[in-house]
């Protein structure tokens, strides 16, 4: 049976342990990065939160890269938990899905989720990036080059960007846009979509959507907007390098400081919590001025502008 | 020439290394990194669509986390039962807790399966699961899943009334060790070693756990014998339990073994018949064994075939009458009524299911089982004579002329069939049924029909409807020699028809509310008759309608509310008797404030209504109650290290569990305030 005094010598210990603990607990602030795959967006990512986290005095411990598994996301987790970081640096889905369902005590930052509404990553431990630049920030961009736009058009899967697309057409509404929407559930109906916007807009928005986007299809889209004179508009600056005329699109590096500078601001907060999630603060304008030509635009560029990047 | 050798294998080594780092260092780039990150996508999407949520599941069901248990300061599997709506936990005259279940209380919770990661730890000598696990430890529970509500057509027998899974830790939630002791009041002390290591391919998890209490001890003022003057009353109850839990879960690849230990001995609280003593002792045993595969043929087909050991020893040594006893026939016992009794039951069983999936959104399960139960190694010995009544001079073995139970043998043989389909994004359909066939009466088939429709974006609707069985336990079946109640072999099983309808719906993302209506009917239950000895026999029914509505917001940071009440109106149907002893309403609210990133705080209330007594019974009904817990855990000012303090009933509320009539008048007397300390290190 338990002597009482054991207790209260237990007890007494213990507090001496917490006292001690309290004093080590404000002595550094740690992270750990994990990247869901080796992609050179997320390392750019990963190189602006570096630099970033030195100003903030956080020192990052580890790097883990999941190459694309999940399973290997469970042996992270658990090697996360037992680090014991002050924060977490969660880049792609894969790699903010495991930390989010394994790690709720310690602070998450996630980015580069493409649609994040589309995998529910809010939590009381998690703060975000979003991929998306405000609408309004993206057409502001894009008319900036062509001038006035009225009718765009845009191809996608309810299942997959119907949010992004709901929140998108009420902004535009407002910038005087108006939004020609064809629903796609399998690629095979890309061409069909294609055949029947074209002639009815003056730009088509292509989003990050999978079942709208494949290497076949792409070539179709693209094509098929040359052919017809039709601007093609993107949100990440691989589809310019691949021939698409515009986009608008986060600066990977400026994310990873961005989120270098939200890691420290949690850092600052007595409990853990969330910042919510938030659009990036910084965005690059990219144009392939081959494409340009190919469908005879005069783009008003500002090449001394740094937030305009020229392909090819 | 060495050094050229030398020279060269180090250059070959740093090139190889060079190549290996610019391999692994490969990053995808441009147009390519588009559809690796539309990849990640897809591995993502088809990981979440395993897991079926609440939401989805085809019953009505609650789930305690972990966290949550940790949390509310819970120690036991009946702590964490109380705040489930529906339920109700109740102790006996032997000092073990008993939970009622939409208005139905009855003796071992015989109407409640439990599982342990799947496997069944009902006994079949009483048929229930509490009697040996209703104090099962905590620590390695990940969740508790429980179905409210019947599942007799995908588990068999005693899925009657609810089903309740307790989902055990694995590697990858624990992975390294987890040290707990604690100690408190009534001289308890506790300590846990969790453990859980992967190498490679093989995955080790386990626990042990250790458990001593004095127990509580209360004034019992009356026993059944009062005002004999051989009643040990007015004297104390005794509760004094040690107890040690061992669980291991092994893995290699495909192949699975799981194992658990208990063995337990403890005095008996007021003691057997309600007669105050001090000699008995009771023990019992459990241990089991699984060995399971898992094989997957493509994308469509999983088949997992397991067989399973189980083995009970019940080992009980009874005072029933106290020294100096006068028999109704004026015999003198100097030693009172003193008896040995030992059984051992043994199951042996196999079970083989298979996972289809016929198209994309809609599963087919089938499945076989076999079981094997039998007991035996019965022994009996007792001071007098187990028909006369006969003092005798010492303990005499009756194991073969008289025992107190016989040898049998059980066999199941079962086919079970469940197809779940989600016809449209917001209807789902699941229809079920499975036959099982008994050696000592013919077989029972029970199907389960569920439709849920998601009618809103954030509203559902599930209807449900099956029916179940309880299979009479060995107990009731054999129980013989004894001078208070005995077996009847002809039994057949209680059957029942439950409808059910809930609807859910999320106020907002934080705040989100169910209120589920039930209607069962129950025929052939088992109840005793009033006959000297008392007999088991199937005798009315019982007609139980109620509501359960809960209420949960979530605020974010560990700060969460919840609140559910609880309507159950139970009558026999016969007389329209109320059946006793569980409350009309009842509910609960709870409060958790993870107000800083050292500490947690949590308030849970238990309410209960006036609890009935049975038909007959004069007494006032057991009155109304509030009883509430607080917990409080310190963290993070050490690496790896918490610190969990919970006091229990702290407003010391005085309060009893019913007695049955003609026993205890003044009931079981229960707990006042209590604490508990726990420490615990992790590394």
């Amino acid at each position: 049976m338990i002597n009482k005094t054991r207790i209260y010598l237990l007890l007494i210990i213990t507090l001496g342990l917490l006292l001690h603990g309290t004093y080590c607990a404000y002595a550094g602030r740690t992270a750990v990065v994990i990247k869901s795959q080796n992609l050179s967006a997320y390392n750019e990512v990963v190189k602006g939160f570096q630099k970033e986290c030195i100003q903030n005095n956080i020192s990052i411990t580890s790097i883990y890269d999941l190459n694309g598994k999940m399973k290997m996301g469970q042996k992270v987790a658990r090697k996360i938990r037992k680090k014991k970081p002050d924060i977490v640096l969660s880049i792609g889905v894969l790699a903010t899905t495991v930390v989010k369902e394994k790690i709720k005590d310690i602070p998450i930052v996630f980015c580069m989720v493409i649609n994040h509404e589309r995998f529910k990553l809010s939590g009381p431990n998690i703060t975000g990036i979003s991929t998306e630049i405000a609408i309004e920030d993206q057409f502001n961009g894009y008319q900036s080059i062509l001038g006035q736009l009225k009718n765009i058009g845009v191809i996608y899967d309810p299942s997959k960007t119907g949010i992004i697309i709901k929140n998108a057409e009420i902004k535009m509404k407002h910038l005087g846009i108006s939004l020609a929407k064809y629903e796609v559930t399998s690629s095979r109906k890309i061409s069909e979509a294609l055949e029947n916007l074209i002639g009815k807009i003056d730009a088509l928005w292509l989003l990050p959507d999978s079942t709208v986007v494949t290497r076949k299809s792409f070539d179709l889209i693209k094509s098929s907007t040359i052919e017809n004179k039709v601007p093609l508009l993107c949100t990440s600056d691989v589809f310019v390098k691949a021939g698409a005329l515009a986009a608008v699109s986060s600066d990977y590096n400026y994310v990873g400081s961005q989120a270098a500078g939200l890691a420290a601001k949690i850092l600052e907060l007595p409990a853990l919590s969330s910042l919510g999630i938030v659009n990036p603060d910084y965005f690059k304008l990219s144009i392939n001025t081959d494409t340009a030509e190919e469908l005879g635009l005069e783009v008003k560029l500002v090449l001394e502008d740094p937030k305009i990047n020229i392909y090819p | 020439m060495l050094k050229f050798i030398l020279i060269a294998f180090s250059l070959l080594c740093l090139l190889l290394s060079n190549l290996t780092y610019s391999f692994a260092q490969d990053e995808k780039t441009g147009f390519d990194e588009m559809f690796a990150i539309f990849t990640e996508e897809e591995i993502v999407i088809s990981a979440l669509k395993k897991p079926q949520t609440v939401l989805k599941s085809p019953a009505i069901m609650s789930v305690v986390t972990a966290r949550q248990i940790k949390q509310m300061g819970f120690r036991t599997l009946v702590d964490v039962l109380k705040i489930v709506p529906g339920f109700y936990v109740s102790m006996d005259e032997t000092g073990e807790r008993e939970i009622a279940v939409r208005g139905v209380l009855d003796d071992a919770s015989q109407k409640v399966k439990v599982l342990i990661d799947g496997h069944s730890i009902n006994d079949v000598w009483r048929g229930g699961a509490m009697w040996n696990f209703n104090d099962l430890p905590v620590e390695n529970i990940k969740k508790i899943e429980v179905i409210r509500g019947p599942g007799s057509a995908l588990y068999g027998q005693n899925a009657f009334l609810a089903v309740i899974n307790i989902i055990t830790k694995d590697t990858e939630d624990i992975d390294g060790f987890q040290v707990t002791t604690s100690g408190g009041s009534f001289d308890t002390q506790n300590y846990n070693l969790l453990f859980g290591k992967e190498y490679g391919d093989l995955k080790i998890s386990g626990f042990l756990d250790y458990f001593d209490t004095q127990g509580f001890s209360k004034k019992i003022e009356q026993d059944t014998l009062f005002p004999a003057s051989f009643s040990k009353s007015s004297g104390r109850s005794q509760n004094r339990k040690e107890k040690t839990d061992l669980n291991l879960k092994l893995s290699y690849k495909n192949l699975e073994v799981k194992s658990k230990y208990m063995k337990k001995r403890r005095e008996d609280y007021i003691g057997v018949n309600d007669a105050l003593n001090d000699e008995s002792i009771l023990k019992d045993t459990y241990i089991f064994s699984e060995l399971t595969y898992k094989l997957s043929l493509g994308d469509r087909l999983n088949i997992t075939p397991k067989v399973y050991y189980d083995q009970y020893n019940y080992d009980p040594f009874f005072e029933q009458r106290p020294d100096g006893f006068v028999d109704p026939f004026g015999r003198l016992h100097p030693d009172g009524l003193k008896g040995r009794l030992r059984l051992k039951q043994r199951t042996i069983g196999f079970d083989n299911q298979i996972n289809y999936k016929v198209f994309e959104g809609n599963e087919l399960t089938f499945g076989f089982q076999y079981e094997w139960i039998h007991q035996g190694d019965i022994h009996y010995g007792t001071n007098f004579h187990p028909v006369t009544f006969a003092p005798l001079p010492f303990v005499t073995d009756f194991s073969n002329d008289l025992p107190f139970t016989r040898r049998a043998t059980r066999q199941i043989w079962a086919l079970y069939l469940q197809d779940e389909w989600n016809i449209t994004k917001d209807i789902d359909i699941t229809v079920g049924v499975r036959h099982d066939h008994f050696t000592r009466f013919e077989g029972t088939t029970n199907p389960r029909v569920g439709v849920i429709w998601r009618f809103l974006e954030n509203a559902h609707l599930k209807l449900l409807f099956a029916t179940a069985f309880k299979a009479p336990s060995f107990q009731e079946l054999f129980l013989t020699n004894n001078s208070v109640k005995v077996g009847n072999p002809n039994l057949d099983p209680e059957k029942i028809n439950t409808f059910e309808a809930g609807l859910g719906y999320n106020f907002t993302s934080h705040i989100r509310g169910n209120i589920n209506y039930f209607f069962n009917r129950i025929r052939d239950r088992i109840i005793v008759d009033t006959g000297n000895p008392k007999q088991f026999q199937n005798g009315a029914g019982a007609r139980i309608q109620g509501v359960e509505a809960e209420l949960k917001a979530d605020l974010g940071n560990d700060n969460y509310v919840f609140t559910n009440y609880t309507f159950q109106d139970a009558e026999e149907t016969r007389n329209r008797n109320r059946l006793p002893d569980v409350p009309v309403h009842s509910g609960n609210i709870g409060i958790n404030a993870g107000f800083w990133k050292y500490a947690n705080a949590n308030l849970t209330t238990l309410l209960s209504g006036p609890r009935p007594r049975e038909d007959g019974d004069t007494r006032r009904d057991i009155p109304a109650q509030a009883l509430v817990n607080l917990t409080l855990i310190g963290k993070n000012f050490v690496d790896n290290f918490e610190i969990k303090g919970s006091i229990f009933n702290l407003f010391d509320k005085s309060y009893d569990d019913p007695a049955p009539k003609n026993t205890v008048p003044t009931d079981y007397p229960q707990p006042g305030r209590s604490f508990i300390i726990e420490l615990r290190y992790q590394f």
